[in-house]
């Protein structure tokens, strides 16, 4: 870990001194960025601003206006009238919650059991099976969709919760990289202290092992949570009875056969975004540097 | 403890893998058959087909990523490094879309860009006819296209910044201390430094080539020309239920794809490590 005193010196060393070719171009690179981040950030504030208008005054109105009325009522409307032919915006909320929380919790707890089996247990089979779990995240294959989903289909997991469960019990790709790295530097003093106190390799592994792990857990967590809350693909392929917000919302537009709301379907966006901002507020440090080539670093 | 990983992997990734070969080959009622590829191929060479112009939107898409997204974002990495002001903002605004669902994101650029919404608005007030940029065959995949570089520097610009404040302090002082200026500084320090972490991007993007694509069903469903391989394999799949057809284009597809990977390799080993 570097000192903050070290940073603030690699910092100033990167300031320092800039040239003249330096000084011009930097302002013009500083007007492109700002242009650039209200160009993302603008989109949204437009929403919101939208969001709180009548659907007339949305339709018919100026677009860039502040609302004539600003209508919050539109974000309880939203959990009124945003609802699915089979799922109310409850449903979605309660699908996106359980989905997620199932899925990221189990991707995780997989990867890092594999990981921690892979990288501290010596047996035979273990070069073979690191080796093969390189291979196949180097193989572009194309077009296994339509086997996997004949297979889903086959072992009744369409259209079922369980399908959740057990595509989850994945354990490998970038997230067992990450988490076999880390536990190849952890030594294993620990576990000798545990079984000469009479511990066994459970009590290793849980009460241990994963939690010396907790800083890339966590980091691997918050990641997980935020791709599989904004999953979408998943819930149209594999699980339509379960749709979540991102589907959810998805096909409300998709299949408006009255035309949308656009003000309440805007409020409806703009709460499904919630949770993962929230999450970004707290934990943007830990997803934003702990990033490194293949994911995560741990 | 690993039983079920490697169970797991038996079934979703061998048996799917080997299955996929099996499909290829076969009817949909499981009958031996080469019609598959025939009707593949005839597809691929027939111009205006949907897999033609798949192919070709998914050769745009892999090249937005590697020309257009890579490089830019290896631009904004650099002016972060040097602490341009406000960069921790700028890093948080631009890594937003990567946080942010493609739905919303989706939903907000199409109303954005639609005749009744902000870009519409400004046409009208210059005078001019807004245009449907994602109903026509001629801008439909350039605007999908667009939008993919809107939102998509947010993770390469985090691994170049890390790859870049990895670089030894020493480094950067003697080039200051040398006089050097901001090309020679990215071309004979920055670039070589970050090689690993540029290279195994590429590798990244060369495995996805034929995947690669936009988002395509939140925008067109594959209509106005804007298919691509990646839609179109979950539109047989998803809609015509079609999965011999998408086996047999998978196969091809995978052949193409091992020895341009291996070849994309041979060719970043070729450029010699620097160590520091």
């Amino acid at each position: 870990m570097r000192s903050k005193l070290q940073k603030k010196e690699e910092v100033s060393i990167v300031i320092r001194g800039r040239s003249r070719v330096e000084k011009v171009i930097f302002p013009i690179v500083f007007v492109i960025f700002l242009l650039y981040a209200i160009s993302l950030i603008y989109p949204f504030v437009w929403l919101f601003l939208n969001s709180l208008k009548g659907s007339l005054e949305y339709s018919g109105g100026n677009t860039f206006a502040l609302p004539e009325n600003w209508k919050f009522s539109n974000y309880l409307k939203a959990f009124e009238m945003l609802n699915l032919e089979n799922a109310t915006f409850f449903d979605l909320i309660f699908n996106s919650i359980w989905y997620t929380l199932v899925s990221s919790v189990l991707s995780v707890f997989m990867c890092s059991i594999t990981g921690y089996c892979l990288a501290k247990y010596e047996f035979r089979a273990k070069k073979y099976i690191y080796a093969v779990a390189i291979f196949c995240m180097t193989i572009p294959i194309v077009g296994s969709l339509a086997s996997n989903y004949k297979l889903i289909g086959e072992l009744h997991l369409y259209d079922s919760p369980f399908y959740a469960v057990v595509t989850h019990l994945s354990s490998w790709g970038f997230n067992f990289l990450v988490m076999y790295g880390f536990f190849k530097n952890v030594s294993w003093f620990y576990a000798e202290a545990a079984f000469i106190d009479e511990g066994g390799h459970f009590m290793v592994v849980f009460r241990i092992m994963l939690p010396l792990a907790l800083g890339p857990i966590v980091t691997l967590f918050v990641v997980a949570f935020v791709q599989n809350w904004n999953d979408y693909m998943t819930m149209i392929l594999y699980m339509p009875s379960y749709p979540t917000l991102s589907s959810g919302l998805y096909e409300f537009q998709a299949n408006a056969i009255h035309g949308v709301d656009y003000p309440v379907y805007f409020a409806g966006l703009l709460i499904s975004l919630i949770p993962t901002l929230t999450i970004f507020a707290f934990c943007s440090d830990i997803m934003m540097s702990n990033m490194n080539v293949g994911g995560i670093k741990a | 403890m690993l039983l079920v990983p490697i169970v797991h992997w038996f079934v979703f990734w061998l048996y799917v893998n080997f299955n996929s070969i099996l499909l290829a080959f076969q009817t949909k009622i499981g009958d031996w058959t080469l019609n598959n590829f025939d009707y593949f191929f005839k597809e691929i060479t027939a111009p205006g087909s949907n897999i033609s112009v798949g192919l070709k939107n998914t050769l745009f898409y892999f090249c937005n990523n590697v020309f257009v997204i890579m490089v830019l974002a290896l631009i904004i990495s650099y002016f972060m490094f040097r602490r341009l002001a406000g960069t921790s903002a700028f890093r948080i605004i631009f890594y937003l879309p990567g946080i942010i669902s493609s739905v919303a994101m989706t939903a907000v650029f199409e109303n954005f860009i639609a005749p009744t919404g902000p870009l519409g608005a400004v046409y009208e007030f210059f005078g001019h006819e807004a245009p449907e940029l994602l109903a026509d065959p001629d801008t439909a995949t350039k605007t999908i296209l667009f939008y993919c570089v809107w939102t998509g520097f947010g993770t390469n610009m985090l691994l170049f910044t890390g790859a870049m404040s990895r670089i030894p302090v020493s480094i950067l002082e003697s080039i200051k201390l040398d006089g050097c200026g901001m090309g020679r500084e990215i071309v004979s320090i920055i670039l070589p430094l970050i090689w690993p972490t540029i290279s195994t991007l590429l590798i990244l993007n060369a495995t996805g080539i034929f995947s690669a694509s936009g988002p395509i069903l939140l925008f067109t469903k594959g209509d106005y020309d804007t298919m691509t391989i990646g839609y179109w394999i979950f539109d047989m799949v998803y809609t015509y239920n079609n999965y011999n057809v998408v086996a047999a284009a998978g196969l091809f597809f995978t052949c193409i794809g091992v020895p341009f990977i291996l070849l994309v390799r041979w060719l970043i080993d070729k450029v010699p490590a620097v160590e520091y």
